[in-house]
């Protein structure tokens, strides 16, 4: 396998856009549920949690940026393959493949438990799977220009979301979040933990990077898509935490769907309906950019044609969402998926980092001595 | 390629079909409002306000009653009576009897809070007798459907200020919120025989623990909120301010009225007890009712009125607070205050329900008369 990529300037992106893409893949069903689980590690502290997870998140992506200037235009495969050898290399290529399968198949069954609790009981999962999935091939098959593009007209389609907190927040009760600074720093650092499953998504830099065409200024669009998902998070908490009591919150599955549910206009009384069907559009983009990056990583792995990879994959991902019920199963695979997503997304590029700096200097050592 | 992925589309079309159940207009009786009771065998009597639409029929709205041990139950029952699918999308008021508010509510939210179809806006409210009477009110002495009156009457006194509309999400956050307990409004059949709100029900936790009467709501809404253009009237007793009436008075008290420009109120907590509260009320009132008459380009009459209104209305909150006490129920939120200041912020409602009895409340009330009508008498 090579370990840089060849990329024509023909389906090579502007760095401007990587905002939209780390905004579309980090936003996705985690939200939904998401303060519940940073509050009850954090408290009415849980704001300062998101902030620490934001502090992290960012020295995160800084080191990646810094592994993947280290190479011409390599991905994760490619470093991999460098610093560990072909076989390793594939092997955890493979693994980072199969994180990002189970990440959209945990997606997938979220949100079809939502659609069958908030809208339709007896709405089958394999009809809902295969109409995401049918978008999502679609997609796939523009190839990354589409990809991207899917992320930045959603991106805007579903911007207007957030203007409909103005109700909750005049139904909020402020004083839940005081006093502040109770929570000690473990539990902050719990708190900062428990919003992984919501905040993973910036991994894609990893894969798209040799997509980018001008690469000196990837770190401002990323930092910004960073700061905009981690404003998005704290709005939602905070809200949350004002919202529902202390007790309460602690036991309210998709809370920050339940937020909509107060949203009434004149001329549409349940504005929660509009909202769980729009969601689609927040969701979309997460499928089609992972549907993406596991079928691209395939065919960089095993030279798999894209084409056929992404039928493979979707017709595998339908039947696994056709079976999957109940909803204690979908939370164990969320709960894993959470769990794992920690160790490859925000430790990994930790340890990786060295690793990279020493093979680098050693090839140096090694080309100065041969001359 | 094109092809294949059409041919699947159109085969996937005729499934769709059958994927959702269908809901036609004209098949579905909305229910609008609800009324809970519970009779002595445990099971639970609903009765419901519906709107049926239907071409033929002239009547579009309709009362149903269900049995049943579950709400969902009540609702089946009652379908099999109109013949129609009842559903609850559109559920705007919630009424409930007298023996259930006192038996605690949190049963009958289960179905309100884990079915995501019922709206979070339903109002909450109590009646004094059950709530079937209060739902089975003939249709002629109201011009509109029973629903839609107390909807209108929750609606219409919280546009005025008058009462708070109280919200399912309100009262499931205040109910279950360590330091402070909800109220809701208690309606009954007044003098003409039409459903009116007649009291305040205090609430500890989700169980009714008592009433208070309807005049004191002034006083609740400068404890939770900023009050505008809210008429108080207040008795005051004619012997402290002998000196400012035009002619010798009449009566032992004199009755006056006023309307609250501006009031609002803050808690304090004693810094060195921390069971000692003060609450401060400032209040800006203009005078709008004398029923003798005083002497007001003396400013020394104004300043004595204002004293009286102080003492007066201190004594009103400190008797209010000392039923409050009793029914062991904090609506005005002493409990959070307290929370805020513990050293970890973290206190149970049973905790604060042992404490609660035992605080001090000192009650600091500043008025200003700014203005007095036309007349200077």
């Amino acid at each position: 396998m090579d370990i840089n990529v060849n990329v024509k300037s023909n389906v090579q992106i502007k760095a401007f856009y990587l905002f939209y893409v780390i905004v579309g893949t980090q936003i996705g069903v985690g939200i939904m549920g998401a303060p519940r689980f940073i509050f009850t590690e954090a408290r009415q502290d849980s704001w300062v949690s998101i902030l620490i997870a934001f502090v992290f998140m960012s020295i995160v992506v800084l080191v990646m940026i810094t592994i993947l200037k280290q190479y011409e235009n390599a991905d994760i495969f490619g470093i991999q393959t460098d610093v560990f050898g072909k076989w390793i290399g594939t092997i955890l290529g493979t693994l980072y493949v199969l994180y990002l399968a189970s990440s959209l198949l945990s997606i997938l069954l979220t949100y079809s438990q939502v659609v069958k609790i908030f809208l339709y009981h007896t709405f089958p999962n394999f009809t809902l799977g295969a109409m995401l999935l049918f978008l999502t091939i679609y997609a796939v098959f523009g190839g990354i220009r589409v990809v991207v593009g899917v992320t930045f007209i959603f991106f805007f389609l579903t911007f207007w979301l957030i203007l409909l907190f103005y109700d909750p927040i005049t139904r909020m009760e402020w004083t839940n979040l005081l006093p502040m600074f109770q929570a000690t720093v473990p539990e902050l650092l719990k708190g900062a933990r428990a919003t992984t499953y919501t905040l993973a998504g910036f991994e894609i830099l990893f894969l798209i990077y040799p997509f980018i065409q001008n690469k000196e200024k990837i770190k401002l669009p990323a930092l910004l898509g960073l700061a905009f998902t981690t404003f998005i998070l704290m709005v939602t908490t905070v809200i949350s935490i004002g919202y529902f009591s202390h007790k309460g919150l602690e036991h309210v599955d998709w809370s920050v769907l339940i937020l909509f549910k107060s949203v009434s206009l004149t001329f549409f009384e349940r504005l929660d309906y509009i909202v769980i069907v729009e969601w689609v559009m927040v969701i979309l983009p997460n499928i089609v950019v992972l549907m993406w990056a596991i079928t691209y990583g395939v065919k960089r792995l095993y030279k798999v044609p894209q084409r056929i990879s992404v039928y493979v994959f979707s017709v595998i991902f339908l039947v696994i969402v056709s079976f999957m019920e109940y909803e204690h199963h979908i939370s164990i695979i969320t709960d894993y998926v959470s769990q794992v997503s920690f160790w490859i997304i925000f430790v990994y590029p930790l340890i990786l980092f060295p690793l990279v700096i020493i093979k680098k200097k050693w090839r140096k050592n090694k080309g100065s001595a041969a001359k | 390629m094109i092809k294949k992925i059409s041919i699947i589309l159109i085969f996937l079309m005729g499934l769709l079909t059958s994927c959702i159940e269908s809901n036609q207009l004209e098949k579905l009786a909305i229910i609008h409002s609800r009324g809970i009771d519970v009779s002595d065998d445990g099971q639970i009597d609903a009765t419901m306000a519906i709107f049926q639409f239907q071409a033929q029929s002239e009547e579009f709205t309709k009362i149903v009653t269900g049995r049943g041990s579950t709400i969902k139950g009540t609702i089946n029952h009652a379908s099999n009576e109109s013949d129609y699918k009842l559903v609850p999308g559109k559920l705007q008021v919630e009424v409930y009897g007298a023996e259930v508010a006192k038996d605690g509510l949190t049963p009958f939210l289960d179905t309100l809070k884990r079915d995501a179809r019922v709206p979070d806006r339903v109002y909450l409210t109590v009646s004094d007798t059950t709530a079937k009477e209060i739902l089975m009110t003939p249709p002629k002495k109201i011009t509109t459907n029973i629903g839609q009156y107390l909807q209108g009457v929750i609606e219409e006194s919280a546009a005025n200020n008058y009462f708070p509309k109280v919200t399912l999400q309100e009262f499931g956050t205040t109910a279950n919120m360590a330091g402070k307990d909800p109220i809701l409004p208690v309606f009954s059949i007044g003098d003409l025989d039409v459903p009116e709100i007649n009291s305040i029900a205090i609430f500890s936790e989700d169980k009714q623990v008592g009433t208070l009467p309807i005049e004191e709501l002034e006083l609740f809404n400068l404890m939770t909120r900023r009050v505008e253009a809210r008429t108080l009237e207040i008795t005051l007793p004619t012997e402290p301010l002998r000196d400012f009436f035009v002619k010798e008075p009449k009566e032992d008290s004199i009755h006056t009225a006023y309307t609250i420009e501006k009031g609002k109120s803050k808690i304090k907590q004693d810094k060195k007890d921390e069971l000692s509260f003060i609450t401060e009320i400032n209040m800006d009132l203009s005078l709008v009712e004398l029923s003798d008459q005083i002497d007001l380009d003396n400013p020394e009459s104004i300043k004595a009125i204002e004293k009286e209104i102080e003492k007066k209305i201190s004594s009103r909150y400190e008797d209010i607070m000392q039923q409050l006490q009793e029914m062991k129920a904090d609506p005005f939120g002493y409990g959070i205050i307290y929370r805020i200041n513990t050293d970890d912020g973290k206190l149970e409602p049973k905790e604060w329900k042992e404490i609660y009895p035992d605080i001090n409340v000192e009650f600091k009330v500043n008025t200003r008369i700014t203005r007095h009508g036309t007349i200077n008498i």
